[in-house]
């Protein structure tokens, strides 16, 4: 047999055996796959009755109720990482808008005691669980190992009493929403996780948030 | 006779339909009892969640019941195995060409302006080697548990962003019936959602916004 005329079959076989598996796959995919039951409502325990129409419908509406009372009421704060963006919040309708610094994502190894930073802003649910006036940041290790510096010993030269502006509201793990140097940035994602805001929408923030303030990051 | 004959087939036509939209509505509220049962369950716990509700063409970011980000989806498609009504945990994001964190080398100087200027003009530095949205990748897959994979892409102007749509479109129309197959002789079912969002910027923001370990619920 020619080659030429061995491949033109070889081809042909190939293409038949592709075409099947193909056409089987759809034919799975309609009448077996799609078809599977679905999930239905949570099994009925041993010697109830089970749930009729009505039921369900009353089920239903009481569980959209108790979902939509979990929402929080009055005041709270969403904080947009992506957009660099902080919203006050009542009652689902936007109080002010502000525009922020969030974290960079950046990495910083500290190759000496094996330690690692990721500079995220955390997100989840969180609350306002200190109002500071003329904070002071007490620096980390890593400010210092940032710089190329070791982590000094002495308490005093970790004392910062300009970097964090006029006021601070702290929401746990020694993240704070603050005043910032670098007023030119605020709109990118260049903090360490804190969540940086310009002077005057800090001072508006710091007098219309109260301690307890539910903070909600995403 | 004919007569006779023609309203029985007629009524028999009626009830058939009574019964079929009784069991199709019966059908839908159990589905909606297990879905408000898995949300109440997450909205309890604090966390935030997401929810992909396919049949109403959004995607949701919600915390305690309520919606802090609402993505519209352009279109989307399923193949494979009914989605499971309940809680399905994000194992991870797959991208072809990942965001990446840079590492601080310490003691370098970073292209920090001087502090205390007022100027908003932030773009005039775009480049700070930090992970901002414009940075997370178009397309990508959101890798459930059960099998279920998400296939992420935008609606796009870019050449190169569509030759990739393209190459989807083949890989769905082509690939996943093969895998059907396999997976049937394997016994092992899956699940694949495509979805197309209609700009890029949403499909970078549910990138950002999805963490590993998210918790989400699907509606078929």
């Amino acid at each position: 047999m020619k080659p030429l005329r061995v491949l033109k079959i070889t081809l042909i076989v190939l293409g038949g055996i592709l075409v099947a598996v193909e056409a089987a796959g759809y034919a799975f995919q309609a009448f077996v796959w799609s078809r599977e039951t679905p999930a239905a409502a949570a099994p009925v325990p041993a010697g109830k009755k089970p749930l009729t129409d009505a039921d369900l419908k009353n089920r239903n509406m009481q569980m959209e109720n108790r979902i939509g009372a979990l929402a929080p009421r009055g005041l709270y704060i969403v904080i947009d990482t992506a957009a660099n963006r902080l919203f006050i919040m009542k009652d689902r309708k936007v109080v002010k808008e502000v525009v922020v610094s969030c974290g960079s994502g950046d990495i910083l190894e500290d190759t000496e005691g094996k330690r690692e930073w990721i500079f995220d802003t955390p997100r989840g649910e969180f609350s306002v669980t200190s109002k500071l006036v003329n904070p002071t940041w007490i620096k980390p290790d890593w400010a210092f190992i940032e710089e190329g510096e070791k982590p000094p010993a002495d308490y005093n030269e970790r004392i910062d009493n300009d970097s964090l502006g006029d006021y601070a509201l702290g929401f746990g793990s020694g993240y704070f929403i603050h005043g910032t140097l670098y007023t030119r940035l605020l709109g990118r994602n260049v903090t360490h996780g804190c969540v940086r805001v310009g002077d005057k929408d800090l001072t508006e923030v710091f007098k219309i948030i109260p301690m307890g303030t539910k903070i909600y990051i995403y | 006779m004919k007569r006779t004959l023609r309203v029985l087939i007629l009524t028999g036509a009626a009830a058939a339909l009574v019964i079929s939209a009784w069991a199709q509505s019966s059908a839908e509220l159990k589905s909606r009892n297990r879905l408000l049962e898995s949300e109440l369950a997450l909205a309890k716990a604090g966390g935030s969640y997401m929810v992909i509700d396919l049949a109403g063409k959004e995607i949701s970011l919600k915390v305690r019941g309520m919606t802090l980000r609402k993505w519209d989806i352009g279109s989307m498609r399923m193949w494979g195995q009914r989605i499971p009504m309940k809680t399905l945990k994000l194992k991870m994001k797959s991208a072809l060409k990942p965001a990446h964190r840079t590492n601080i080398t310490p003691g370098k100087e970073e292209t920090k302006p001087a502090p205390g200027s007022a100027s908003p003009a932030a773009s005039a530095n775009p480049d700070l080697g930090i992970l901002e949205l414009h940075d997370m990748p178009l397309h990508y897959d959101l890798v459930f548990d059960d099998e279920i994979r998400v296939s992420v892409k935008p609606r796009t102007k870019n050449f190169g962003a569509r030759m990739i749509n393209l190459g989807k479109s083949l890989g769905w129309y082509f690939g996943l019936p093969i895998k059907t197959v396999v997976r049937t002789i394997k016994k092992k079912p899956f699940t694949e959602i495509s979805i197309v969002l209609p700009s890029e910027k949403a499909a970078q923001e549910i990138y950002w916004a999805y963490l590993d370990g998210h918790q989400t619920i699907i509606i078929p």
